[in-house]
């Protein structure tokens, strides 16, 4: 399964999909439930993220979002609960780990480059390391990919010498290189300026349309709306409500749904 | 005093022979600060590290060796060992393994210390995709702890450096000791003291230029 898979909207197309939906999710969380010091983070949240779909988590701060996508990639166990990843379940005792993290790409806040590396170090270290590509094959899956987020001059660049915006966008293609099946972003515009938000949403909407599987963590509803085929929101660590965008943000069933979003518009 | 001629015939007869000290200093050093890099680093590893038995030793061990003064660790391991144990070390040996442990204890300090300087999410970054334990450690945690390390250990080396003279106890012919021998024969504690102290003074700066060089190659780039 590769992260890029062609998107047809046509009725048949969507069909198509609405039948591959009910057959293994890329990413099914079952159950999970994760505290710190006695306070429940995650309250047996369960979901699904099927291939080429792009859910968007929504919720106010502190409410799990983020949280929930460290447990995903095991960055964060949970202390109850199952996660299958195509169909592994990375919470079991013997899970290969490090296959199942590498078929997940993670972009941070922070974006957390490697400062010590230039962007090609950055971007080929696990391609090389991990999947054991030769230099050379490293190198060309980088270049392409930065060709992805714009970047491509960049590559003997050092971190410092980046802005925000085109950090976050190598955090991307690093993310990327790794031909991931699915795409975690948590909250990757949270540090940039208003300029650099436009540059790096306008990436994820381009995966999106190329059929990417995604689950976005974002505080910017516009931008979910637009891009989401499912949105759910997050409310006392687990999902309250969940369905298009339109379902959603429009025909919210919950009083505690239209209260945040009353809020976020307003904000 | 002195007159001219007489110093430089002084510094003639006896420049030589402190140079071979210098040289004997200087390859103690070395192989002292080398073993006690990789002691650091193990130690300094097993310090942040989370298995509890291994913390627990490394710390004694730091606690022992920054807990008493160097020149007994040198009696220690030259006089009281082969009682101990049936071993007899050269005064050599003896001695470069003593500052090779007395080292290793602060660089262990200095290693562990970079160590949690080093976020988390650098961490998290290297595993999310994909890379082993050992693998983050080796290429992201280490190289970025590596450079932080830096002035610490450099600070140790020339501690250590200074640190060899405490090897003359135990007549082991480094510069101080052919310091003292000179004096004995010719009295002249004034001058032969003050070159030995140049001469000292020559070989850290020499290290401290190199240190700051190899800093600045180095954090070049690096926010």
């Amino acid at each position: 399964m590769d992260l890029i898979v062609p998107r047809d909207s046509s009725p048949n197309a969507l069909a198509e999909r609405h039948w591959l939906m009910r057959g293994s999710p890329v990413i099914a969380v079952d159950s999970v439930t994760k505290r710190y010091d006695g306070l429940t983070v995650l309250n047996s949240i369960s979901l699904a993220v099927h291939e080429g779909q792009v859910a968007v988590l929504i919720g106010a701060s502190g409410g799990g979002k983020s949280t929930l996508l460290k447990c995903i990639n095991m960055l964060e166990p949970p202390e109850s609960g199952k996660i299958y990843v195509e169909g592994a379940d990375i919470t079991a005792k013997r899970a290969d780990l490090r296959q199942l993290r590498a078929r997940l790409g993670i972009v941070f806040q922070d974006y957390n480059l490697f400062p010590h590396m230039t962007v090609l170090g950055n971007l080929t270290l696990a391609p090389i390391r991990v999947s054991r590509l030769s230099k050379d094959e490293a190198r060309t899956r980088a270049e392409e990919e930065l060709r992805r987020v714009g970047l491509e001059g960049k590559i003997n660049a050092w971190p410092s010498q980046l802005s925000g915006g085109q950090r976050q966008r190598v955090a991307i293609a690093r993310a990327l290189a790794m031909r991931p099946t699915a795409l975690l972003l948590d909250e990757i515009t949270s540090a940039l300026d208003p300029e650099s938000v436009a540059d790096v949403l306008s990436v994820v909407r381009e995966l999106a349309a190329q059929g990417a599987t995604m689950l976005i963590v974002t505080h910017h509803m516009g931008f979910a709306r637009e891009v989401a085929d499912r949105v759910m929101f997050i409310d006392g660590g687990s999902i309250l409500e969940e369905g298009t965008p339109t379902e959603v943000f429009d025909e919210s069933k919950e009083e505690r749904t239209r209260n945040f979003l009353r809020r976020v518009r307003f904000a | 005093m002195h007159s001219l001629d007489s110093l430089l015939s002084l510094w003639e007869q006896y420049l030589p022979s402190l140079l071979l000290g210098c040289q004997l200093t200087l390859e103690v050093t070395g192989i002292g600060v080398a073993a006690g890099l990789i002691l650091g680093v193990a130690i300094g590893s097993a310090r942040a590290a989370d298995v509890p038995v291994l913390r627990s030793l490394a710390r004694g061990y730091v606690d022992l060796l920054r807990g008493t003064p160097l020149l007994v660790q040198i009696f220690f391991i030259f006089f009281a060992l082969p009682i101990l144990i049936q071993v007899n070390l050269r005064p050599l040996t003896a001695g470069t393994i003593a500052v090779a442990l007395n080292a290793g204890a602060y660089f262990s300090e200095v290693v562990r210390s970079a160590l949690l300087t080093i976020p988390t999410s650098q961490l998290q970054a290297s595993q999310a995709l994909g890379l082993s334990r050992l693998a983050t450690m080796r290429h992201v945690v280490g190289p970025q702890a590596f450079l932080v390390a830096l002035p610490g250990i450099l600070n140790q080396v020339t501690i250590s450096l200074k640190d060899t003279s405490l090897l003359a106890v135990i007549s082991v012919n480094e510069l101080t000791h052919r310091g003292e021998v000179i004096i004995a024969a010719t009295f002249d504690a004034l001058q032969i003291w003050a070159v030995v102290a140049i001469l000292y003074l020559l070989m850290n700066a020499a290290l401290t230029l190199f240190g700051g060089h190899l800093e600045n190659r180095l954090r070049r780039y690096t926010a």
